[in-house]
């Protein structure tokens, strides 16, 4: 049932400004099609942002559909100037939020663990050498240990491309917050990391090159 | 030549593509160096290329498009029905109405305080034939800073534009006289003015 994220966003061609203007006058018009694209085209990027701060597959999901409906209900409201990624990743990430003060508030939501899940996928689909599957691990699991808001910085700074201003809007914090969160999660991912690649050059390369 | 700890505090500003030029030459002298600080940069480019790059996430289910698109098929439609207002105009048609409704309550508690006219207002027209306690426009104006006639005509204003689908945003907000609510700063839409904090339970719109 499942398919790597990787196979969904390489078929993906990149919807620019004017294509993605034009979907929403179509939706704003009633057209289906439209929206049904416009939710094809963000699916898999928004349930990987959100998967990453609630890393249960029904919760993420949950939250995005959350986003999508929220976002279309005030469709309206959207100001053009903006991505609409933008926004919805803005809505999304607030449900995260909210979504993880209610799981605090249970006490159910424990420390990250690696999905078992998850696991399959993942190593089926990366066929790479064993130790760079290692290091990638312990990179997302070094990233999964950083504060949700400094997370949500680098996978949006990275993953998404956002510049630091993009991201204080999804965020809703100034932007030298957002750099101040990009600079401390970076610091912690180096602290993290440090004694597992500790000046071994050749683990690096393995660790930049093998994330293809 | 910067030093180390220079260049550590630049590596951010080189990552977010912040540096000035001679900045950035000045941190690339300081790298070919200094190889204690290529490895702390490659260690978070090589961070940064993984999260970048290895999409290890599951994918959504199959049929998440259906179920959302079901949906929204099924909710009603409140735009076609034309009873989906933005916000801002939600906003300002409430405050029209509080103060309207203030307006009448201030009306039907307070004594004529005018002895030669107790002819009682009906939209701020007088009315003749009727009795009882009643204020004159000028005293309304006074005390309240509002009309009768003002905001019927805020009211029709409003009016007027949804009924011809204009769902006017900002300036077109503003009654054509002048009132209280032009206090209120023109609309830039803000993305962030949409999205109250949400709060458990709380609604988006």
């Amino acid at each position: 049932m499942k398919q790597m994220a990787t196979e969904i966003s390489e078929s993906q061609q990149p919807l620019t400004r004017l294509v993605e203007q034009r979907l929403i006058r179509k939706i704003l018009k009633g057209d289906q099609a439209a929206a049904r694209a416009l939710i094809d085209y963000y699916k898999q990027r928004l349930f990987a942002f959100v998967w990453r701060s609630c890393p249960n597959h029904q919760d993420a999901e949950d939250i995005c559909q959350e986003a999508f409906l929220k976002a279309f209900a005030a469709l309206d409201s959207y100001d053009p100037q903006y991505r609409f990624s933008t926004w919805l990743f803005t809505i999304a990430y607030r449900l995260s939020l909210n979504h993880r003060r209610r799981s605090a508030e249970k006490q159910i939501d424990g420390d990250y663990a690696w999905p078992a899940d998850d696991q399959e996928s993942f190593e089926t689909a990366l066929a790479q050498t064993e130790e760079a599957e290692q290091l990638r691990k312990q990179v997302w699991s070094a990233v999964a240990r950083l504060a949700k808001p400094q997370q949500a910085a680098i996978v949006l700074f990275y993953r998404e491309h956002l510049p630091c201003e993009e991201i204080a809007r999804v965020m809703n914090i100034p932007v030298s917050t957002v750099k101040s969160h990009l600079h401390r999660g970076r610091t912690r991912l180096r602290e993290l990391l440090e004694s597992v690649v500790a000046g071994d050059w050749s683990k690096l390369r393995i660790l930049g090159s093998a994330a293809g | 030549m910067i030093s180390c700890e220079q260049t550590r505090n630049l590596l951010d500003g080189y990552l977010n593509d912040d540096l000035s030029a001679s900045m950035t030459a000045e941190l690339d002298a300081h790298l070919l160096d200094c190889p204690a600080c290529r490895h702390q940069l490659s260690l978070m480019e090589a961070c940064g290329n993984v999260v970048r790059l290895d999409m290890n996430e599951p994918a959504v289910s199959a049929d998440f498009t259906d179920r959302l698109m079901a949906i929204l098929e099924n909710q009603p439609t409140e735009r076609a029905s034309g009873l989906q207002l933005s916000r801002r105009m939600k906003l300002a048609v409430g405050l029209v109405g509080v103060a309207a409704a203030a307006a009448l309550t201030f009306v039907a508690i307070m004594p004529g305080s005018n002895e030669t006219n107790n002819t009682p207002l009906i939209a701020g027209r007088q009315v003749e034939g009727t009795s009882g306690p009643g204020l004159n426009d000028q005293f309304l104006q006074e005390f309240t800073g509002l009309s009768f006639p003002i905001l019927f005509d805020a009211v029709d204003h409003l009016n007027s534009a949804w009924e011809l689908g204009q769902l006017p945003l900002g300036p077109a907000l503003v009654p054509p006289t002048s009132y209280e609510a032009q206090s209120i700063p023109p609309v830039q839409p803000d993305i962030t003015e949409s999205l109250p904090d949400l709060e458990d339970g709380a609604e988006l719109m």
